[in-house]
This record gives structure tokens, C-alpha cells and sequence, in this order.
């Protein structure tokens, strides 16, 4: 009697496990594919999952981004930026929906912003992408547009991009990640908590870079590694006239305000000291 | 053509990183029937002496508005029709049109083109950052 108990017990555990780790391979989402993009981390640990719809990880050639479908654009864009990605290429200016959202996800267009005082705001922008037509073109697929004041794409956001190319030229490798979080900005047509079709206005819109000399790569990061961070209000009347400088914070408070963690790839070491750093252009060597 | 044309302009907006309005432009009493150079279209346009003007094929400004997408919905359909039949008409009553760009991040774009004495032709804005 009792080896009949322990064997249908034994029986009753194989199967409830069986049953279990077939379910987990329903589920499971697809490994990460290795990116460039996502040399120094990934900032939510965003994968290519549909059950996580509001972090969901799109990995492109020119760039990866975690998806926010509740919200109808990126929480994030990660890419590399070097003199390899300039060249002459002219502006595709062809903004379009992303064919590669899933199937049944909304699809955000270029008219939900029409009209909404907000900007097409790029979060990898054009400029960082002159290497060919493909590459420009994908800066203009709308899961890379976030509604943005125009005094902020337009003045401050669009001359720190600038600043980035400058260094660029000068030499430097440089990850960056610009992202968005919070609800509610304020554009040309006063403040807004989401478009008309529904895509959310964001509170803040920020930037973290790493900037690596002489075109090194992760590898040569150390705790001397220039960083710069910024965190802009989504808000015109804030924004307005103002240098990007004004703006410079550290990824520490980026990380504790919007829920992300940079550097994951980084050795411990060296991830503690640059999430502290805060960028002084009076002082720096740039 | 003026009447034609800006009838077809009302609320008619052209895309970019914003959306802004494009307007009816006429300059009278032209004499000639050279080209623009970039000389002249400053002077004509009234623009400060470091403007930065750029000339381009039409084609670049045209073929943002008057190409249909397979995304595109009814308001996209209706800016595409509308821009297509100000380009029939802009080229149906102007000779030599012309395509300049000023300024950079706010770019004034202009189309214009001769008939009689005057300079004719639409402007408008785009954001380009």
C-alpha cells in the first residue's frame, strides 16, 4: 500500500512538472539577440515578449527600443553613434507607421499628432543616421516619434543631438539612450495628457550618453569615461530658450525618476561610478 | 490662379516634424524671365544677408505630398489629392518654378514659378530637427 502511495505520489510530481515546463516554453520569450545597440544594457531589461506589451523590445539595425503599447510610442531608444553611421545621406523626412509592431497593436500615424501642439519628436534623430537611405528612413518609423513642446525639439533636445555628432566627429564612440516617462506636457496648444488618438504626452524626456575616446568601445569604459545626462520637462514655457546645459543631471536620478538602470553590462565597479557623474561642460575636456 | 489656389489652401497643412499652413505668395511687377539665383530670390524674398538658401529640384518638396502610402488614411488621402492639384495648377500657369529652402530646424520652403510680370507660387514651413 504505502510503495503504491509513493509511486503514484512520484507519478503525480513528473507529471505536474512535465506540465509545468511545457508551459514555460509557451511563453517563453525569444533570447536577445545581440545588438550593438544594447552594448552597454538594456534599461527595463525589455525582450521580445507579447505578454509584456508595455516593454516590449524591437531590435533594428540602426537601433533598439523598448515599446509601450499603452502608451503608443518608446519608453526608450538605445543606439551607437559614431562617424560610421555619418555620411551624406539626405533626409528620408518619410514618417510612417512601424511595420514591425505586432499584429492587432494599434498602429500610432503621423496624423495622431497632427494638430496637438506637440512635434514629432525624435528620439534617435535623423541626423545620426546619414550613412544610407535604409538607415536615415528608419528614424522616421513613428515607434521611434514621441509628442514632444517644440521648444524642446526644436532649441535645447535638438542642440544636445548636435553636441553629440560634434563629438562624434572629434573622435568618440558614443552609447546613448533617450528616453521619455511620466504623463502630461505642455506644447504649443497648452498642456496635454495624451493626443486625441489617445498617444500619452510624456512629463520628461531625457538622455544619458557615454561617450568613449578614440572610437573605443565598451570594453574601454572606465569610471574616468565622460557621461552626460539630461532631463527635460516636456513643457514649452519651461524649456524656451533655454541651453541643454541647464538640464544636466546625473543617471542616478534618471534611474530612480523613470524606473530604468543603465549600465547594466558594465562591471559593478565601474557602473556605480558612472551612474553618479554629473557632466560639467565649464570643467570637462570636450 | 490666385482665387484656385488658395481655395485649395484652406486648412491644408504640410508635414513634417509639425504640421504648418502653406500660403498663396506673389511678387508684382517682375521684370525678365531669367531664373532665380540665390542672389536674387534673397533680394525678392527680403531675406537677411546671412540667410542660409539652399535651391532643390522640386521633386524633394513635392514628392513628400503628392505620393500615395499604402498606411495612409482618409486624411492623408484628401492632403494628397489636394497637393496634387496645386502642383497641376502651380505648373499649369507658372514657367521656370523654382524650389529654395531657408534656414535651418524652421525651414521656410518656397515654390515658385513666372507668368507675366509677377513671381508667384506657395510657401510654407517645415520643422526639421
Amino acid at each position: 500500500m504505502k510503495n503504491l502511495f509513493s509511486a503514484l505520489l512520484l507519478l503525480t510530481i513528473v507529471v505536474v512538472l512535465a506540465m509545468n515546463c511545457s508551459r514555460n516554453q509557451i511563453v517563453k520569450p525569444k533570447p536577445l539577440p545581440n545588438s550593438a545597440h544594447l552594448s552597454l544594457g538594456n534599461p527595463t531589461a525589455a525582450e521580445i515578449d507579447l505578454t509584456d506589451a508595455d516593454n516590449y523590445l524591437i531590435v533594428k539595425p540602426q537601433y533598439a527600443l523598448s515599446y509601450n503599447e499603452a502608451k503608443g510610442h518608446a519608453n526608450w531608444v538605445s543606439w551607437e553613434l559614431s562617424t560610421q553611421w555619418l555620411g551624406m545621406t539626405d533626409r528620408a523626412d518619410n514618417f510612417r507607421p512601424d511595420p514591425e509592431l505586432p499584429t492587432n497593436w494599434t498602429e500610432v500615424t503621423p496624423r495622431d499628432y497632427t494638430n496637438s501642439g506637440f512635434d514629432r519628436g525624435h528620439l534617435c534623430p535623423s541626423a545620426d543616421r546619414t550613412d544610407g537611405e535604409a538607415d536615415n528612413s528608419a528614424t522616421f518609423l513613428m515607434t521611434n516619434i514621441v509628442p514632444q513642446a517644440p521648444e524642446l525639439n526644436r532649441e535645447s533636445w535638438a542642440r544636445l543631438e548636435a553636441y553629440c555628432r560634434t563629438l562624434a566627429g572629434q573622435g568618440y564612440r558614443l552609447y546613448i539612450v533617450a528616453g521619455v516617462y511620466g504623463t502630461g506636457g505642455e506644447g504649443s496648444k497648452g498642456r496635454k495628457k495624451r493626443l486625441a488618438s489617445g498617444v500619452v504626452v510624456p512629463a520628461q524626456c531625457y538622455k544619458v550618453i557615454v561617450a568613449v575616446a578614440n572610437n573605443g568601445t565598451v570594453a574601454d569604459i572606465t569610471a574616468e569615461t565622460t557621461v552626460i545626462a539630461a532631463d527635460f520637462p516636456n513643457v514649452s514655457s519651461i524649456v524656451d530658450n533655454k541651453s541643454w546645459s541647464n538640464f544636466i543631471t546625473t543617471p542616478a536620478a534618471i534611474e530612480a525618476a523613470a524606473g530604468v538602470t543603465f549600465f547594466g553590462n558594465l562591471p559593478e565597479a565601474v557602473r556605480v561610478q558612472l551612474r553618479g557623474k554629473r557632466f560639467d561642460p565649464m570643467e570637462s575636456d570636450l | 490662379m490666385k482665387e484656385d489656389i488658395e481655395q485649395l489652401l484652406e486648412d491644408l497643412l504640410f508635414p513634417s516634424e509639425s504640421d504648418e499652413p502653406v500660403d498663396y505668395i506673389s511678387f508684382e511687377n517682375i521684370e525678365g524671365d531669367e531664373p532665380l539665383t540665390l542672389e536674387t530670390f534673397r533680394c525678392l524674398v527680403a531675406l537677411p544677408e546671412n540667410a542660409p538658401i539652399e535651391e532643390r529640384d522640386p521633386t524633394s518638396f513635392w514628392s513628400i505630398v503628392t505620393e500615395y502610402h499604402e498606411w495612409y488614411d482618409d486624411f492623408e488621402q484628401r492632403r494628397t489629392e489636394t497637393f496634387q492639384k496645386i502642383k497641376l495648377l502651380l505648373e499649369g500657369h507658372l514657367t521656370g518654378i523654382q524650389y529654395f529652402e531657408v534656414g535651418e530646424i524652421e525651414v521656410k520652403l518656397f515654390v515658385l514659378g513666372r507668368s507675366e510680370d509677377k513671381i508667384q507660387g506657395i510657401t510654407t514651413t517645415a520643422v526639421r530637427t
